[in-house]
């Protein structure tokens, strides 16, 4: 298991002005906010043509460099609707996040195999798995994801509702009456 | 989604992917039609339904004609689309209710030197599309595979690039295809594997793919299957669609906006998550039992998806027993147990109901199952939970 997250991660979230995105973003930054209290965790979102508005707080930027250069933020958690999410993944490379975590439902699969060809160039291709819920956390209780397949900075689930399955499981009857 | 044999070869013909000549008929007349106008003196006429084998397939009510077969004379063309025209055709994947047969396909003879086998598909090892080959043509690959691995060829290609010519020549050469036949490769199997990325197939499969006396490769039959959720990018290919070929209880599923899989199993399963919902089927499996379906309702399903989940579950008549596994994380626990309760209400239970939640709101889903008195299972885990469905199956 690797530990992708760490006290010096800070997220951006593409798609920061649609539902879900927003939502997972407000989750996160209430999680965040309990493991490393005072500490802006969750610094903002993309959304391309809405940038220098804010929503709930987070400041939009029109682009993952932008935010990045603003922000600082060097993770990135993707939430446009998948016919833009390989786009949005290769962008968000392009910028120079580190980390890059998309739920992959929805993707068309050549649509990823264009995104892990685009990667190669720049990335490791180590293969971990990993745990993402380490400091910052995914999401508050729901969006961990433990098994998870990583090739350089693309972070791969086999499976949603497994994956929640497996880290509830993980944690034991003891611990899991917290996550909920 | 799938698409019939001639829709594949007009998709990869326009892809200049070599194809025989070939004519639609939806009547004996037109079939008659199709042998005058292609002009040889030996034609085919193939049944155009989704499922494989009609070669050996046969009609319910005519059990002397064929699903396919081979006709020299615009007279025979007639008399035996006649006979297949609106008949019920049972092939080995059909099962034994058939499918009616309303297009037929006619298509020009060949004069066949060889017969090999082609596939594409996405491989998880080679993390990418794969061409696969063996000179094993017309038969069931998987037989192939089984008996004689050592005949199937594998050659994975860029899904950017596509498949270069010195691919498809080492591919050509290890099939011992003679000169004529090694040019024809390097012109076909490139175009076919840019057709299978440009169109986000899931699969693409030529049994036979065959080479002509004269060198001449060509696709003699097609079968290409879309990933869906790229057809958001090729309205051409969903214009194709046949419902009338599709599992009306999946067409149902997906028009309420389930992931419905119709097996042949008899333990119905209500999950939410793939993942979870195939765990559950492996874990049912693993018990002895077998599921009569996948059914996934989502992350965010409503009270009313739920119950139309549990309708098509219960209609399934094969269905002796229904497992609800529900691990509630966008979902929760007490949607699924007042949509179940109103499905008792309105829909009715007539098999053994096992239930086993875990989640969001579960103490509350708890309480509204203990409240209504109805005689339903309760399990703790998903062990437990397979353990239980197939025990009350069995009792």
């Amino acid at each position: 298991m690797s530990i992708l997250v760490s006290k010096s991660t800070r997220v951006i979230t593409q798609g920061i002005t649609g539902n879900s995105g927003l939502f997972h973003s407000q989750k996160c930054r209430e999680y965040a906010a309990e493991c490393q209290p005072g500490v802006d965790v969750f610094v903002g979102g993309v959304t391309p043509g809405k940038g220098g508005t804010t929503v709930d707080g987070f400041p939009v930027f029109n682009s993952v460099r932008e935010a990045r250069e603003k922000t600082g933020a060097n993770t990135s958690m993707v939430f446009v609707p998948p016919p833009f999410c390989a786009d949005a993944i290769l962008e968000a490379a392009d910028a120079g996040m580190e980390l890059i975590v998309a739920i992959t439902e929805g993707i068309p699969v050549m649509d990823m195999l264009r995104v892990r060809r685009g990667l190669e160039k720049s990335t490791s291709q180590d293969r971990h798995h990993a745990w993402l819920h380490s400091q910052a956390g995914n999401d508050r209780d729901y969006q961990q994801e433990r098994d998870i397949d990583i090739r350089g900075r693309v972070a791969v689930g086999s499976s949603g509702s497994g994956s929640e399955h497996g880290s509830g499981d993980w944690r034991g009857p003891d611990q899991r009456d917290q996550l909920y | 989604m799938k698409i019939h044999e001639y829709q594949a070869k007009q998709l990869l013909r326009a892809a200049g992917v070599a194809v025989p000549q070939g004519v639609v008929a939806r009547t004996a007349d037109e079939a008659a039609q199709a042998f005058t106008s292609l002009g040889g003196s030996l034609a085919v006429v193939k049944s155009q339904i989704h499922a494989g084998g009609r070669g050996k397939g046969r009609f319910v009510e005519q059990p002397e004609q064929r699903g396919v077969v081979l006709v020299r004379s615009a007279e025979e063309a007639q008399q035996n689309a006649a006979r297949m025209l609106g008949n019920t055709l049972v092939t080995i994947q059909t099962g034994a209710a058939g499918k009616q047969v309303s297009t037929l396909f006619v298509e020009q003879g060949l004069k066949i030197a060889r017969e090999l086998y082609l596939g594409i598909v996405v491989d998880r090892e080679a993390g990418g599309p794969v061409l696969i080959m063996s000179s094993e043509g017309g038969m069931e690959i998987e037989e192939v595979a089984a008996h004689s691995p050592e005949k199937i060829l594998k050659e994975p290609f860029d899904a950017v690039a596509g498949l270069y010519p010195y691919q498809a020549r080492k591919l050509a050469y290890a099939l011992g295809l003679d000169a004529a036949a090694v040019r024809s490769a390097e012109k076909f199997l490139p175009k076919i594997c840019r057709f299978f990325v440009d169109y986000d197939c899931s699969m693409t499969e030529i049994n036979p793919l065959v080479v002509t006396e004269d060198g001449q490769m060509l696709a003699l039959d097609a079968k290409v299957t879309f990933d869906d959720n790229a057809l958001f990018r090729h309205k051409d290919v969903v214009a194709l669609r046949d419902l009338s070929e599709e599992e009306p209880a999946e067409v149902r599923a997906a028009d309420t906006g389930l992931s419905y899989v119709k097996l042949n199993g008899n333990i119905g399963c209500l999950v939410n998550g793939a993942g979870l919902a195939m765990s559950t089927m492996d874990l049912i499996k693993l018990h002895g039992g077998e599921p009569a379906n996948f059914l996934d309702v989502g992350g965010g399903a409503d009270e009313d998806q739920v119950t139309e989940a549990f309708r098509i579950i219960l209609a399934d008549s094969n269905v002796k027993a229904v497992l609800v596994n529900i691990f509630g994380g966008i979902m929760r626990c007490d949607i699924i147990v007042s949509a179940l309760l109103n499905a008792y209400e309105k829909v009715g239970f007539n098999v053994p109901l096992v239930v086993r939640l875990e989640g969001t709101n579960v103490e509350k889903a708890r309480e509204m199952l203990q409240a209504s008195g109805r005689p339903i299972i309760a399990a703790t885990d998903l062990t437990d939970a397979a353990q239980k469905v197939v025990r009350a199956l069995n009792a």
